[in-house]
């Protein structure tokens, strides 16, 4: 067996930075030597754009694989080729809400991605799912082919409330599933963090300058300590990760200095190390 | 608070953390069931040459942090000999089970009882399993291995089924007990169902809502099932007993000095401090049976009646009554109600035969 780990990043919020992390983290990865595929499972292709790439026709899309006679013939492109040859996408698009309800019809709905991956491995090092922003069939799929699940947040209520609800759904995905060994939750991102102008993010991070009562809900990090799973440092928000995405490039790229390329890192630092202790 | 939100985090997040924890449940039922066929496995295969083996000197008695504590506190003397002349004879026949500690050391999960003979009879080296467990994994091991072994004594049963319990379900273990037989008791007074349990227990805010599902009681059922027992009979025979046995008892137990049973006879005798250590050590000493035990306790309890009325019993009954009528003197509504004046009457009349049987003594 290949030493691969496979990674969905899930939220169950838009605009939270899945795609963002997807990117970055990955092109971090390949930075560090590794290769990677990202498989872009929203259909509002927001991982095409990200990687600076046009809308791939219908048919070289990963649509392609979610259908029962795939033939092991990934659609795969190339990614920033004039700055690295480790990193492969695999594009979705609008065509992903019609794989979505085909889905249904088959018999290993949830599994078809985890059956296609076992049969035509990848020689990929990690595989990131960049998930659709609210839970559909996609999203078992993703969850059923994946190792860990990385969930980035915007610490907003709205959010927070969201993510606790894919938590929930991820729980009993693996009881319903029967997912054997489970995938584990490798942590939150919080992501587009405003500590400045947004009193909900300063509570909700557990940064309030105000005094600590006893009446004060826990924060998400306290929530997670508890639940015993990881947070990640926060990414503060920042205009220039979006600039980067529009014009298609990892930010390491874009600005090597950008403080958020830390955070990437540290990320991208604890998927090796769950690699390296899987072998 | 500055800000107002209707719905604080630990709200949002419960539902997430039920499922969670139901999810665990199921994941340790199947790695304890995985770990059951590995540890039936490991006793019955001979050892091999395959077996790795260790320097006697690598390994220790498994350490955890506080709040968990080995289920196994005493090492037989002669279980330790019996044990020591059989490796003698065939050698060590099952390897033991350690995990690898950040100082070098081998810390045992498995086989204690083996290593200590080992030392005792100069073996350098032992065959192993290491295996990297988390704390709690290693507990529950422990605790699973030894329950299957089944030669823990009583209290040390109890105390490993309690603490697994509490593990699995992550609650304390002081507050196991109590949650044991609210469950007991609502099934053999009411015969209610599971899902009636939960519903009366989530009602009981302060304590168990958030412990338990119904997945958690029936993991609960399947943890004694495992063990040949049930959670009412554990409730009724052992908990009870075990929460009002007194320390000296308990340790007795557990220092394999006395049976359960015979502890237990001696604990519902209601004897005073004193009277009890008397006859824990007698019985400890001349090995006495429970059939002799019980005599004791009649002869002893026989006596200490004896005593009593020797000891000015008069004065004590004239105390009771006096107090009794102190009471009552003042307190009006007793002489005003009609349904006490037969009563009234009644003592009235037997103050006068007493008197008058008085007005008789020389």
């Amino acid at each position: 067996m290949p030493k691969q780990l496979r990674i969905a990043v899930m939220s169950n919020a838009g605009g939270s930075g899945k795609s963002t992390l997807t990117v970055n983290v990955g092109y971090e990865l390949a930075a560090q030597g590794y290769s990677v595929a990202l498989f872009g499972l929203d259909p509002n292709g927001s991982l095409t754009l990200f990687c600076g790439l046009p809308d791939p026709p219908v048919e070289d899309t990963l649509n392609r694989v979610f259908q029962k006679d795939f033939d092991g013939n990934w659609p795969l492109f190339n990614c920033w080729s004039e700055k690295t040859s480790r990193v492969q996408v695999c594009l979705g698009g609008l065509i992903m809400t019609e794989a979505a309800q085909r889905l249904v019809l088959l018999d290993r709905k949830a599994y078809i991605l985890a059956d296609h991956l076992e049969d035509y491995p990848l020689p990929h090092d990690f595989i990131l799912f960049d998930c659709p922003g609210t839970i559909d069939m996609l999203h078992s799929a993703a969850l059923t082919a994946s190792n860990y699940v990385l969930i980035p947040i915007q610490p907003d209520d709205k959010d927070i409330d969201g993510a606790a609800k894919l938590l929930e759904w991820i729980f009993d995905s693996i009881r319903t599933l029967r997912l054997k060994p489970a995938p584990e939750i490798m942590g939150f991102v919080p992501n587009r963090v405003r500590l400045g102008d947004r009193a909900q993010h300063r509570d909700n991070m557990g940064l309030s300058n105000r005094e600590k009562t006893a009446q004060d809900p826990p924060s998400l990090p306290d929530m997670l300590a508890a639940m015993k799973i990881h947070c990640f440092s926060l990414i503060k928000d920042s205009a220039e990760i979006g600039n980067a995405a529009s014009i298609g490039l990892p930010l390491k790229s874009y600005r090597p200095a950008h403080a958020a390329n830390k955070n990437f890192k540290e990320i991208a630092r604890v998927i090796q190390k769950k690699l390296s202790s899987q072998s | 608070m500055a800000r107002h939100s209707s719905r604080p985090v630990s709200t949002m997040f419960a539902a997430a953390q039920t499922s969670q924890l139901e999810t665990q449940i199921v994941q340790k039922d199947e790695e304890i069931n995985a770990l059951k066929s590995q540890l039936v496995a490991l006793a019955n295969t001979p050892i091999s040459s395959s077996v790795q083996r260790y320097l006697t000197a690598d390994f220790i008695a498994l350490r955890l942090p506080d709040g968990l504590t080995q289920p196994r506190k005493y090492f037989d003397r002669l279980a330790l000999d019996k044990l020591k002349t059989s490796i003698q004879k065939v050698g060590i026949q099952e390897p033991l089970l350690v995990r690898p500690a950040d100082d070098g050391k081998l810390e045992i999960i498995s086989g204690e009882r083996r290593w200590r003979s080992a030392m005792e009879l100069g073996l350098t080296q032992l065959p192993a399993l290491v295996k990297e467990l988390s704390d709690e994994e290693a507990l529950e091991i422990a605790l699973v291995a030894n329950l299957m072994r089944e030669d823990l004594n009583l209290v040390e049963e109890s105390d490993s089924i309690i603490a697994l319990i509490a593990l699995r379900l992550k609650i304390s273990r002081d507050r196991l007990p109590s949650i044991l037989f609210k469950i007991k008791n609502l099934r053999s007074r009411y015969r209610y169902t599971n899902t009636e349990i939960l519903a009366v227990m989530t009602e009981d805010k302060a304590e168990n809502s958030r412990i338990l599902s119904k997945e958690a009681i029936a993991d609960i059922d399947a943890i004694f099932a495992e063990f040949s027992m049930t959670l009412e009979s554990f409730a009724a025979n052992r908990l009870t007993a075990l929460q009002k046995m007194p320390e000296s008892l308990l340790e007795a137990v557990r220092q394999g000095k006395v049976g359960f049973s015979k502890a237990d006879t001696i604990r519902k005798a209601g004897l005073s401090e004193q009277a009890l250590s008397l006859l824990l050590e007698e019985a400890v000493t001349a090995d006495l049976t429970k059939q002799e035990i019980r005599t004791k306790i009649q002869a002893l309890k026989a006596r200490s009646q004896l005593l009593e009325k020797a000891e000015e019993p008069e004065k004590q009954i004239r105390d009771r009554i006096h107090a009794s009528y102190q009471r009552l003197r003042t307190n009006q509504k007793v002489w005003e109600t009609p349904k006490l004046q037969k009563h009234l009457r009644q003592m009235e009349k037997l103050l006068q035969s007493i008197s008058e049987a008085a007005a008789q003594l020389p």
